[in-house]
């Protein structure tokens, strides 16, 4: 016994005084190298397996980037199957994706053989099904990844129920079209409270709360640039068909003369749509601050068992980083796919800032049932 | 080599874990808890589920149901496993090397594929129904703008008639040549699947002589003799299906109409078939030879979607080449002027025709 002394009998992990050397920081160490010769691999056998080997894959990918990716020196870990995700995807494919298939086809048969009220009435149907089961596919596809997911051996989780989320993702998206999408940081945070409170690691609960309204400041320059360039797209695209219309009847009626004259007038509903355009890509390049705030607020709005977090996310950053992204992978033709995965993983490890530590003697072994197939919604929908 | 590390055991129940003191023995790994009681982690009963890079720090988890993990600290921990449990040797590059292997096998693949395509290909047109090929033709013919508008004048259709089956009765063709000429002022013909031939009056206006016209029904009557279009339907079918397979969405771009844009090979063959059939019909073959020659003049104004005009191989090079292959063959129309105006007025007055374009483009 004496030669295991050095073992035992020192504090297990000294704990460090409180922020006496900043927050903790996440870690990670994939390289882009390793998973691209993941990505070959299973790409050739999807190729030969006419994809059905999609499941494994991305079911390899994960095991990489989680065994990759550690808190406190210790690495998460996937557990998932290719073979849970296949049967996933089947389940859905027969009880969900080919009946509602056959409702659209039925909706179509009855409105083309006379009935086309009845026909209506069943188009609309699926269109609704399709509109509510989109949200429970996200939800569900969580759910199974949170359930795949360990740390020390500890399962996490997604409690809430996945109708619960989707109909509210249902009711939100008709708040965006009737707010012209002005609800969008309203929204974004109503779904994510949803979400985030149900996330838990065993008997541990991650908390969120956080106020839309500051957000929503942030969002006001994109909101309304985009709102702008809509507006002048809108404008540019009537006027082009108005002209479309004109020339066609001048051609009818073999006016040459006012068809050349229609041709030359083309131009400026043409400059009204690049415009637009212009103007779109600009909010779209101003919907960087918004986003980097989005995700510096959900950091700051969450806890997790007196762990308190924080995030140094900034716009401009934000935007460097998606402009590389595009940059090596319009390069290499999308083959530093793998490279772009790994960026994402260190850009959590640079953003996320961890304040305190909970009591790991109190979070205990997750006790909910874990749904036995995975994502197969989301495979149909997403 | 230390066979002795500092260890964190996680029990599955609990995120607080235990130190540990773990030995690499024959059978396993001995674990040593700090009430001095033992456990043995047979070989088999776990994975290294994680690593870090310096070698310095590995996570081992239990196979099957059980939710125990197993964290082993220490300098070359991950090298010691290596040494002294050959089931869980880090297989260096195993990954880099089947990305190699994969790669290999995918270029052979292909070659492969690439060498018996065109025999695949033509196995599957030979066995394709004239029905189906009849269908696909309609559907093809359908897409292209400009059709639709069948010409029907009765003295004309005669003569088309009369020239169709001059040129098909020695033709050895595959299925009946369906010819007819829609009202479009664009000067084209194309061949779609299932000997559907379908000439613009753009074309038959343009035309000087009925030489021309014959030249290049010849022409396609050759796409035709060689199912050319049914083949491009399969090689845009066979990009479809792969990029599928793969994910993307590439398959739908292009539509129908892609069938018509025959290749430079499908070309010259059916340049080649053209001469040969207006040779056993004992016409004159010069036909097409003039009527490229005109058109390489004004090719400019040609719309890119067509057949006939397609610029590759350049119309210099097709004209040479038909100059070349008609030689000295000299031979003799069967037709008399009346039945070449009875042709060119199929839609009505051409001349109508020719004067709104003339108007239109404002010149000649
Ligand atoms: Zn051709």
């Amino acid at each position: 016994m004496d030669k295991m002394e050095p073992y035992f009998g020192q504090p297990r992990e000294p704990v460090p005084a409180p922020e006496a050397s900043g927050p903790e920081k996440l870690d990670c160490d994939a390289d882009g190298g390793e998973l691209f010769g993941i990505h070959v691999i299973s790409l050739f056998l999807t190729i030969i397996t006419l994809g059905i080997y999609r499941f494994w894959w991305k079911t390899r990918v994960r095991r990489y980037m989680w065994s990759h990716f550690r808190y406190k020196d210790d690495a998460f870990e996937y557990t998932g199957t290719g073979l849970e995700l296949f049967v996933g995807f089947v389940i859905v494919l027969f009880l969900v994706v080919l009946p509602i298939t056959g409702l659209n086809i039925a909706a179509f048969w009855l409105m083309e053989n006379g009935n086309e009220v009845l026909g209506g009435l069943i188009l609309g149907l699926f269109y609704i099904i399709v509109a509510v089961l989109f949200g429970a596919a996200i939800y569900r596809a969580l759910m199974y990844r949170l359930s795949r997911t360990l740390w020390r051996g500890i399962r996490g989780g997604l409690t809430g129920s996945s109708f619960g989320y989707s109909f509210r993702y249902f009711g939100y998206t008709l708040l965006q079209i009737v707010t012209l999408w002005l609800a969008t940081p309203y929204v974004t945070i109503k779904l994510f409270e949803y979400q985030l409170n149900n996330v838990w690691l065993g008997s541990g609960r991650l908390q969120f709360h956080a106020d839309w309204r500051p957000l929503f400041k942030i969002y006001l320059l994109p909101g309304i640039i985009f709102g702008i360039g809509f507006a002048v797209l809108i404008f540019g695209y009537v006027d082009m068909l108005m002209t479309q219309m004109e020339l066609t009847e001048a051609l009818e009626a073999d006016n040459q003369e006012r068809a050349d004259e229609l041709l030359q007038e083309m131009a400026s509903p043409g400059g009204l749509i690049a415009l637009g355009l212009l103007v779109l890509f600009v909010g779209w390049i101003a919907l960087f601050w918004y986003n980097a705030a989005l995700y510096r607020t959900i950091l700051a709005g969450s806890s997790f068992e007196g762990v308190a977090f924080s995030g140094k996310l900034t716009g401009g950053r934000f935007l460097k980083f998606h402009l590389f992204n595009w940059f090596i992978l319009a390069v290499t033709g999308g083959i530093a796919y793998p490279w772009v995965q790994v960026r994402w993983l260190n850009l959590i490890v640079e953003v996320v800032e961890i304040h305190g530590e909970p009591d790991f003697t109190k979070i205990a072994q997750s006790t909910e049932d874990m749904p036995k197939f995975g994502e197969g919604l989301a495979e149909a929908f997403l | 080599m230390a066979r002795q590390f500092s260890g964190t055991l996680y029990d599955g129940q609990s995120a607080a874990g235990i130190d540990v003191m773990v030995e690499i023995v024959s059978v396993g790994l001995m674990l040593t808890k700090p009430d001095g009681s033992t456990d043995i982690w047979p070989y088999d009963s776990f994975t290294v589920m994680s690593a870090k890079r310096d070698g310095n720090r590995i996570a081992v988890s239990r196979v099957g149901a059980s939710d125990e993990r197993l964290t082993i600290a220490g300098s070359g921990v991950r090298d010691a496993l290596d040494i002294y449990a050959p089931q869980h040797r880090r297989k260096s590059g195993r990954d880099t090397k089947q990305a190699i292997l994969v790669s290999l096998a995918i270029i052979a693949t292909l070659a492969g594929l690439y060498f018996a395509y065109p025999v695949l290909k033509n196995a599957v047109v030979a066995v394709i129904p004239e029905s189906w090929a009849v269908a696909w033709g309609e559907a093809v013919v359908d897409s292209v703008p400009g059709t639709g508008d069948t010409c029907d004048d009765p003295a004309g259709m005669a003569v088309l008639q009369r020239l169709t089956e001059a040129l098909t009765v020695n033709a050895d063709l595959p299925y009946d040549a369906r010819v007819r000429v829609d009202k479009s002022r664009t000067v084209n013909a194309f061949a779609a699947p299932g000997g559907q031939v379908v000439l613009l009056s753009g074309l038959i206006t343009d035309a000087e002589t009925m030489d021309e016209v014959a030249g290049v029904l010849a022409h396609e009557l050759g796409h035709v003799r060689h199912k050319h279009a049914l083949k491009r339907l399969i090689d845009i079918f066979g990009i479809q299906i792969v990029f599928s397979g793969i994910g993307g969405d590439l398959g739908t771009a292009g539509g129908l109409i892609m069938v018509l844009s025959y290749g430079r090979d499908d070309e010259r063959e059916a340049d080649e078939t053209g001469i040969e059939i207006l040779k056993k019909a004992g016409m004159p073959a010069d036909g097409l030879v003039r009527f490229f020659d005109r058109l390489a003049t004004k090719r400019a104004e040609m719309p890119n979607f067509s057949d006939f005009l397609s610029t590759h191989p350049s119309l210099n090079e097709r004209s040479m080449a038909t100059r070349a292959m008609v030689g000295d063959y000299v031979g003799k129309m069967p037709f008399s002027e009346e039945d070449w105006q009875a042709l060119r007025w199929i839609c009505g007055d051409p001349d109508a025709d020719n004067e709104e374009a003339e108007e239109a483009e404002g010149t000649e």
